[in-house]
């Protein structure tokens, strides 16, 4: 079970939200994307985008957006690896405790 | 404490760390706040003080970052960062917040129309301008353009020239009733099936008008601004 850390599931949905726009997408969009499921604080994100771009799963550049740079994340060959393995393993853990609670008796 | 005196005293908390992960901190956060726009103020509170947004890099450098942080019921937090006066706006209220603005925008809705027509007008003025920077390549674009003028014009000329020759036609029929009553009342009829022909060019012309053109125009400049854009990606 890789979710075993907050980390691991943390990366997962990033990366997932990263992985929709093929054009790459920015700091504070990501943050309100997240937000939209699941409640994190807005200085949350920082460490978890620097370390999925340390570990090579996401690809930043620089774009002059409004007068001002506006720093890109895309997704990168392998972290889209990485989600696929996220995914499939948060599908396995999900449908067990699915079918479990089907099963219970109310 | 403003966004200024925020930056400043994160750059000092982090004066000490590498020099690329302070510049790569601090952008980060200054974009982020930009971005954050109006909300700005509500974005510093949730960060807190400028010490515990220094505190989360440090400890992100260290490498116990990971360690500490945990879902709960509704969303991701790390305890050892939780200040006294410090919590997660949760959704419900940010939607409250965010609802105000919504009503303005709907309150807005009755100037599209005005906007709409004002776009028309700079449209039809711009053409020639637009039609000599495209040349050859815009040929197919400014017949199409052409067409539309062509169109807008004529269903509003028909609506306006049906409704006119409809009450002077039923105008007519009346003053004629008292010197020849069936000619009168037949002028009167013919009046008023111009008029329902009239009216259905009103109509048309409403929902070309209000619908149609806004609506082509919506496209217009998604479609023009999404090739901008791409353009302006691939340099």
């Amino acid at each position: 079970m890789v979710f075993n850390t907050g980390t691991a599931l943390l990366d997962a949905i990033v990366l997932a939200v990263v992985s929709r726009d093929m054009e790459g997408t920015y700091g504070y969009k990501i943050t309100q994307d997240v937000r939209g499921a699941i409640d994190i604080s807005e200085s949350t994100l920082y460490p978890v985008l620097r370390r999925l771009q340390k570990d090579e799963c996401l690809d930043v550049y620089d774009q002059a957006y409004d007068g001002r740079n506006r720093r890109y994340y895309k997704i990168t060959e392998k972290g889209r690896l990485q989600l696929n393995l996220y995914k499939g393993e948060w599908g396995n853990y999900s449908g067990k405790i699915a079918r479990i609670f089907e099963e219970a008796r109310l | 404490m403003n966004r200024d005196e925020f930056m400043r005293r994160l750059e000092y908390l982090l004066s000490d760390i590498p020099e690329e992960e302070k510049r790569d901190a601090i952008d980060y956060y200054r974009d982020y706040l930009e971005e954050a726009g109006e909300k700005e103020q509500d974005v510093l509170r949730e960060f807190g003080s400028p010490e515990r947004i220094a505190a989360i890099i440090r400890s992100d450098i260290r490498g116990d970052l990971k360690d500490g942080g945990a879902f709960t019921d509704t969303g991701y937090t790390d305890e050892r960062f939780r200040e006294p006066n410090y919590r997660i706006v949760p959704k419900a209220e940010q939607r409250q917040a965010q609802s105000e603005p919504e009503r303005k925008t709907q309150g807005q809705k009755g100037m599209t129309f005005l906007k709409a027509a004002l776009i028309i007008l700079a449209v039809i003025v711009l053409f020639p301008v637009l039609l000599g920077i495209g040349g050859g390549a815009l040929g197919t674009v400014a017949a199409v353009m052409t067409i539309l003028v062509i169109l807008v014009v004529f269903v509003a000329a028909l609506t306006v020239i049906l409704l006119l020759t409809a009450a002077a036609v039923v105008f007519y029929g009346i003053t004629l009733l008292i010197s020849n009553f069936a000619g009168g009342l037949m002028c009167i009829g013919l009046g008023l099936i111009c008029l329902s022909f009239g009216l259905l060019g009103l109509v048309l012309s409403v929902l070309f008008y209000g619908k149609f053109i806004p609506w082509l125009i919506r496209n217009l400049v998604d479609l023009v601004s999404r090739l901008f854009h791409r353009e302006r990606r691939s340099v």
